[in-house]
């Protein structure tokens, strides 16, 4: 058929493990581990295995057989990763993919240069990204999963959106994402609430979209930094659609290619094994068979405060190349004054770290100290050359007039940022607590269950007492 | 893919709707598979009238679906014998087409006309759509698309009815240990719905069917396959536990055969079946009505249970409860294995 034309349209891949021969491990989670491995009766095509410990998944069995694997054999579309097939052997689940060598998005945020990513291709990826989720949402569809590690590449510079049937949403408990308004059934949105925008459920995935744009570079353009400020906006309903956000002239002035990608971002980078074996550590995804795992916290401790934090440091270079004549002065500002010195301790120490959410208000508040700082250095500056010639004058009180801009614009995105903070800490709060009444209920329930039964066989024996 | 492109000059009214999704179906039977052309042109048309259909129901995404056309639409279908006809062509329609059929299938049997399920009432009258739905399974291809319109018709009290009596419904045990995880995973889902949903129906059934359905359900909670004994279990006791089922539950844990199995499953490698095995098991120890031989087992076997409930632990917030009920099991267990009558 026309719309199956994708990689191996009728190959059959076969459902027992014996024919799978593993190569080497790319990927590990809390209870899953990921392996490239060569599918033997297909000539040797390379695959990428999924294998998920299910007796380690504590949460309700329900959810693993709900519809979570069958949806993406619902969806066809060139920007999401379809599974070829998935089977049991013993306690584990096979999920067998294509295997996408160019990696995830965020394994090669953390093997390419510290410069990071440059914004055309992360430009590319997020577009393309984009596109898959705006497919998914126009299925009444919702990934609920968006984060770097579920954006991967092939050789190719093609982009997929992944984890979808096989993600962490697998053992999430459905209760806290349910739709209210959903009927047809757990994931799926019934078609006439799709168009009616009175959901809002959709605007979750624009959030996480929003936050790992931000994830991704350290250097943001104007146009990006809108782009990313309209997904993090605090109501829902002011964020853009998935479509709309399409339109946003960060991605209508894209217009890279997959060629692109692998020519300038993937050239050169270790290969994904290699990548894997460098982190030497476990991959972000241990929401996956965590019950208690809150995706939304996860996917803010991921990694993109610190890299704001690093970003405010390259712009602030950025003002030093702007302004040469005071490169001392400028570079001190960079470093955090005196008084606050010990607070400002952990904008470093937090790199790459998990981050709590109060660490990074106070980051922040130190930052924007630091940032004041910078405006009276700047200011002091200013006056001590008041004598110099008008030319000279204009041109520093025009420079000012900039700073004072990027000074304001600044503390805006801090408190935005502060503000996105605390609202996560609230819904991390409140997922907490959802979930434990939900247990409670649960226990009483179960409770009640067997009173009856004891109750009900106590009857049994006295009535046949009697 | 969008076929957005097509819906000026396609049918506009219900009536014509209906007829036009009616011929082109029909049409797919005149073209032999020799006339590719010709059968890929039919298809065409009746993806492009599935299309208009779809956006009959759900809207295009601008307008809103027209509730007196969306009702229209459900008795034109039910009264041409158009939903016989989708069912029936549905193995050899494309994906898209399929697609937009399970979309559809959900929102037409829920339009009630005059306070009547026109599409229900039109499935009641011809029931072998849902065998014919049920062996669908068999077809990877399009077994999910089946499952999620039997999961529809079985929210209809009357269907689920039919489907629980047919003899069709015995393929399930088949279906859920399927190798394709996908497809198994889906037919698990269905078959969940079926035994869940009514209870008071399942109640019925089972009673009617106590020896032949157990006799089933114990290969499933003994297969060498880790998910469907898990599964299995987990499900036994959502349904057995049920208020409707105490007497099914009240006869379940007399029989030494049953016993047996849950004390191999509290033994099994996985922790997770062990905990949902005791759950079970202990509504059997519980029991202040035991059977003399369910009595003689746990005597018997006294240490090794002891031994193995000791090492099961509960986890998370189930500790204290679990805990509680452990000690509880295992206070009449030693109870029973010291009665003096049961030796001989």
């Amino acid at each position: 058929m026309a719309y199956e034309q994708e990689d191996h349209p009728k190959l059959q891949f076969p459902l027992d493990s014996n024919s799978y021969n593993t190569t080497a491990e790319i990927g590990a989670g809390v209870c899953s581990k990921v392996y490239t491995a060569q599918c033997l009766p297909i000539n040797s095509t390379v695959v990428a295995i999924k294998s998920i410990d299910l007796d380690q998944s504590n949460a309700d069995f329900r959810n693993l057989v709900g519809r979570e694997t069958n949806t993406s054999s619902l969806l066809s579309h060139p920007n999401i990763l379809n599974p070829h097939c998935s089977f049991t052997a013993g306690n584990r689940l096979w999920v067998v993919m294509p295997f996408m060598s160019g990696g995830s998005l965020e394994s090669i945020i953390s093997s390419s240069s510290p410069n990071g990513i440059q914004e055309k291709c992360i430009a590319i990826i997020l577009k393309e990204t984009l596109t898959a989720l705006s497919y998914l949402h126009s299925q009444g569809h919702l990934h609920r999963d968006i984060k770097a590690s579920n954006i991967l590449l092939d050789d190719n510079g093609r982009v997929k959106l992944a984890d979808f049937g096989v993600s962490s949403s697998f053992y999430a408990s459905s209760s806290v994402y349910r739709l209210g308004s959903s009927t047809f059934s757990q994931y799926w949105m019934a078609p006439e609430v799709i168009h009616s925008h009175k959901d809002y459920s959709f605007k979750a995935d624009i959030w996480s979209f929003g936050i790992t744009a931000l994830d991704s570079t350290k250097k943001f353009s104007e146009t990006f930094q809108d782009m990313v400020a309209s997904c993090l906006r605090k109501d829902p309903a002011n964020r853009p659609t998935a479509d709309e956000l399409l339109k946003h002239p960060f991605f209508e002035s894209c217009n890279g290619t997959s060629e692109f990608l692998a020519e300038n971002l993937l050239r050169g980078l270790l290969s994904v094994e290699e990548r894997f074996r460098a982190a030497g550590k476990i991959l972000e995804e241990g929401v996956d068979c965590d019950p208690n795992g809150d995706r939304a916290s996860s996917v803010l401790l991921n990694r993109p405060m610190s890299s704001i934090i690093e970003g405010k440091g390259n712009e602030d270079e950025e003002f030093e190349v702007h302004d040469p004549a005071f490169p001392v002065e400028s570079t001190e500002a960079v470093i955090p004054c005196d008084d606050d010195g010990e607070e400002q301790q952990p904008a470093a120490g937090g790199r790459g770290n998990e981050v709590n959410a109060e660490t990074m208000v106070n980051e922040l508040m130190a930052l924007m100290t630091s940032l004041d700082d910078q405006k009276e250095k700047v200011k002091k500056i200013i006056n001590q050359l008041g004598s110099e010639t008008i030319d000279r004058e204009d041109e520093l009180e025009k420079e000012n007039a900039r700073l004072r801009l990027e000074l304001e614009r600044e503390r805006e995105q801090n408190l935005k940022l502060i503000q996105v903070i605390n609202e996560e800490d609230q819904l991390l709060h409140q997922n907490e607590r959802v979930r434990l009444e939900l247990e409670n209920e649960k226990l009483r329930l179960e409770l009640e269950k067997l009173k009856m039964h004891i109750s009900a066989t106590s009857n049994t024996t006295s009535d046949d007492n009697n | 893919m969008s076929f957005s492109f097509f819906k000026p000059s396609r049918p506009k009214t219900p009536p014509e709707v209906a007829k036009a999704i009616k011929d082109s179906l029909n049409a797919l039977d005149t073209k032999t598979v020799a006339e590719v052309k010709a059968l890929e042109k039919a298809m065409e048309e009746v993806e492009k009238n599935f299309v208009t259909m779809r956006c009959m129901l759900s809207g295009d995404g601008e307008v809103e679906p027209n509730v007196e056309q969306v009702s229209q639409l459900a008795l034109e279908i039910s009264k041409e014998d158009v939903i016989s006809l989708v069912v029936h062509k549905l193995p050899i329609l494309g994906w898209e087409a399929r697609k937009d059929l399970v979309l559809c299938w959900s929102i037409l049997l829920k339009q009630q006309v005059d306070s009547k399920y026109c599409c229900v009432e039109y499935i009641e009258k011809n029931l072998e759509l849902l065998d014919f739905l049920v062996v669908c399974y068999d077809n990877k291809e399009i077994a999910l698309n089946c499952g999620n319109m039997l999961r529809e018709c079985i929210k209809f009290p009357s269907l689920a009815q039919y489907i629980l009596n047919s003899a069709s419904f015995v393929l399930f045990f088949k279906f859920v240990e399927l190798p394709n995880f996908d497809v198994a995973s889906d037919a698990f889902s269905t078959f969940k719905d079926i035994l869940t949903k009514h209870a008071s129906l399942v109640a019925e059934y089972l009673t009617g069917h106590y020896d032949e359905f157990f006799d089933l359900y114990e290969k499933l909670l003994t297969s060498s396959n880790y998910v469907t004994r898990r599964q299995s279990l987990k499900l036994l006791s959502d349904f057995l536990l049920e208020a409707p089922n105490v007497q099914i539950m009240k006869r379940y844990i007399l029989e030494v055969r049953y016993l047996k199995i849950m004390m191999t499953l509290l033994r099994d490698s996985s922790k997770n079946i062990q905990i949902s095995a005791f759950h079970i098991f202990k509504v059997f120890v519980a029991n202040p009505n035991k059977p003399r031989e369910i009595k003689i087992i746990l005597a018997k076997n006294h240490e090794k249970l002891l031994e193995l409930l000791n090492s099961l632990s509960g986890k998370g917030a189930e500790d204290e409860q679990f805990e509680e009920e452990k000690e509880l099991i295992i206070k009449e267990i030693e109870k029973v294995s010291r009665l003096q009558s049961l030796k001989s």
